[in-house]
């Protein structure tokens, strides 16, 4: 009898295979793609395509007609390869942004940069870098941007600035937020998603921004409703300054927006109860919901969130008082990592501290915290940002030095000098491809 | 048919598509969650269990790895992952691999899938579409117009 041979892997298993697994491992299985059943890619082909760095999938599109539908067209499979490396501890990425000097040079025009010297240096220089993890040690860069490589062509070049008016702090002027692999980018003049990963940007549609875009303080974050993980939302809101006959007072309104990609558009939401004012610069997304630390009306520290599905925020509280922490997530857990101790000197005089990791258990009118970790005598630093696996970083004390924490309460300096930046971990994925 | 050793393992005989008969332990045979359900469902009482995707030589690796992960415990991570390393070069080539992660599939071993879907993956991270094409011979069936408009798409991946 001929043995079938499909997409060349001598394959007759598809029948036998489905045939004959307990009916556990088939059902299982069937459920992984469509293209299962009506394409000839086959188990164990895709055993190895979600296992791939984004880009090879990418090359792979020109393999085949059923490669090509099942890695660019495939809904199924995107959310397999996401789920899958959500799932792995291997090879953690990062994406660091630089944004060191720009401050001095941005009242600078093109001519005078030019006349300096200093037009291609700002051009040339990355300002968006990406690490991956070499053995669970080591940084390494692996690829790096400048920003405008990036932008639609059809955006011109500026220097970006998300509107925040509590604070000076550029730390996140370009990238907004990521999930799922996506970044949410921009400033007052475009916002558009990046999958860095497989080089796609989605503009997102100016002409509708909501009409408090540019005097906003509250917030702008990317997720998603949980039964269409492939249309990406983005929300915004914030408070609209309004003259009032006194010049001395500003009344604020306070507007929500949701901005949905399947309809390209943004439409706003009226008459739901905002929690607080967040922080812009310490937010992550949790399984579709941003979460943010915010500032509640009565002046406490809170975790504030959006719901898309439901499209109403929701608080958490957090036990005891915070202050200098970063929100993250822990193995899938929404977790906060805080300083706790007074600053204090050693023999060598270092600063050091100690610091906590909590982890929140359960959702719900009584939230469940569990202290997970305490570290001792750390060299004192500034958290900034939190890896999906438990490591933490940490801006040391004014020199814009990162060190990394390890659960295992292990410190290991890097040598990313970050004067002014952030560095947040992320997944490949493959959201953005044939869109 | 079950046999007993002397320190009182059940053995159970596994049968390769080319007929080999392999007479392991137990607890070896049931790090495959689809030998373990065949146990569970009494398959394994009369005669050998027939595994009929599954030859004789690749089966004779699959008890390797079944017998080292049956017998290391937690503490000893760090050799079992230097043993597999070693496990995956001795396959050699990819068409070794690829019938060892066949029979991991079917076997339904997620250990071993996961090694060599990995190693697999490795393997072909940085190779042009050519040379996936020639390892597994998977016919292009593209036209030349459809197949530059899909490089076009994406240039910067193949450069």
């Amino acid at each position: 009898m001929a043995k079938s041979k499909v997409d060349g892997l001598p394959y007759e298993v598809i029948d036998d295979i489905l045939g004959k697994l307990p009916a556990k491992s088939m059902v299982r299985f069937m459920c992984v793609s469509k293209a299962l059943c009506t394409n000839s890619i086959t188990l164990t082909t895709l055993q190895i395509l979600i296992r791939l760095p984004a880009e090879s999938l990418v090359r792979f599109m020109c393999l085949s007609k059923s490669w090509c539908n099942l890695i660019r067209n495939d809904p199924s499979f995107k959310a397999l390869y996401t789920k899958t490396n959500n799932a792995r501890q291997v090879n953690p990425r990062y994406l660091v942004q630089q944004t060191d000097n720009r401050q001095k040079l941005k009242n600078m025009s093109r001519g005078e940069l030019k006349e300096l010297g200093l037009l291609e240096e700002l051009e040339e220089r990355p300002v968006l870098q990406f690490f991956s993890l070499h053995d669970g040690k080591d940084l390494v860069e692996y690829k790096s941007f400048g920003t405008q490589r990036i932008r639609d062509p059809n955006i011109r070049y500026q220097k970006p600035k998300i509107p925040n008016s509590r604070s000076e702090d550029p730390g996140r002027d370009v990238v907004i937020g990521s999930h799922n692999g996506l970044f949410l980018m921009g400033d007052f003049h475009c916002l558009f998603l990046w999958n860095p990963s497989i080089n796609k940007v989605r503009t997102i549609p100016k002409d509708d921004f909501p009409s408090h875009w540019e005097y906003m303080t509250g917030g702008t974050a990317v997720g998603f409703c949980k039964k269409d993980e492939e249309d990406f939302k983005v929300i915004s809101f914030g408070a609209q300054l309004v003259d009032s006959s006194n010049d001395s007072q500003q009344v604020q309104e306070w507007m929500v927006s949701v901005y949905s990609m399947s309809t390209d558009s943004w439409k706003e939401i009226q008459g739901i109860y905002i929690p607080g004012d967040p922080y812009n610069n310490n937010m992550v997304t949790l399984d579709g919901v941003p979460h943010w630390i915010a500032t509640s009306w009565e002046g406490k520290k809170i975790i504030m969130s959006f719901n898309f599905d439901k499209e109403e925020f929701g608080h958490i509280m957090f036990p005891i008082p915070i202050s200098i922490e970063v929100l993250g997530v822990y193995k899938g857990s929404l977790s906060i990592f805080k300083w706790c101790s007074n600053v204090y000197r050693d023999a060598e005089g270092s600063s050091r501290a100690d610091y906590e990791m909590w982890v929140l258990r359960e959702y719900g009118d009584e939230p469940i915290w569990t202290k997970l970790f305490l570290f001792q005598q750390i060299v004192y630093g500034i958290p900034i940002s939190m890896g999906y696996n438990g490591e933490v970083f940490m801006n040391k004390a004014h020199k814009g030095k990162l060190c990394r924490l390890y659960d295992s309460g292990e410190v290991r300096e890097f040598e990313i000098h970050i004067d002014k930046g952030c560095i947040i971990p992320y997944r490949e994925s493959l959201f953005l491809l044939g869109v | 048919m079950s046999i007993t050793t002397e320190n009182n393992e059940k053995m159970i005989t596994l049968m390769s598509s080319d007929g080999e008969e392999f007479v392991v332990e137990e607890a070896v045979a049931a790090q495959s969650q689809t030998i373990k359900h065949l146990i569970e469902d009494g398959c394994s009482t009369e005669g050998s269990i027939p595994l009929p995707n599954v030859t004789g030589r690749v089966l004779s690796e699959v008890i390797q790895y079944c017998k080292k992960h049956s017998s290391s415990d937690d503490k000893e991570e760090k050799e079992l992952e230097a043993w597999d390393a070693e496990f995956v070069k001795a396959a050699d080539d990819h068409v070794a691999l690829t019938d060892l992660m066949m029979a991991a599939n079917f076997l339904d071993i997620k250990g071993l899938l996961d090694l060599v879907a990995q190693t697999l993956a490795n393997m072909i991270t940085g190779k042009s579409p050519e040379e996936v094409r020639r390892m597994w011979n998977i016919k292009n069936d593209f036209t030349p117009e459809e197949a530059e408009k899909v490089r076009k798409e994406n240039q910067w991946a193949f450069e």
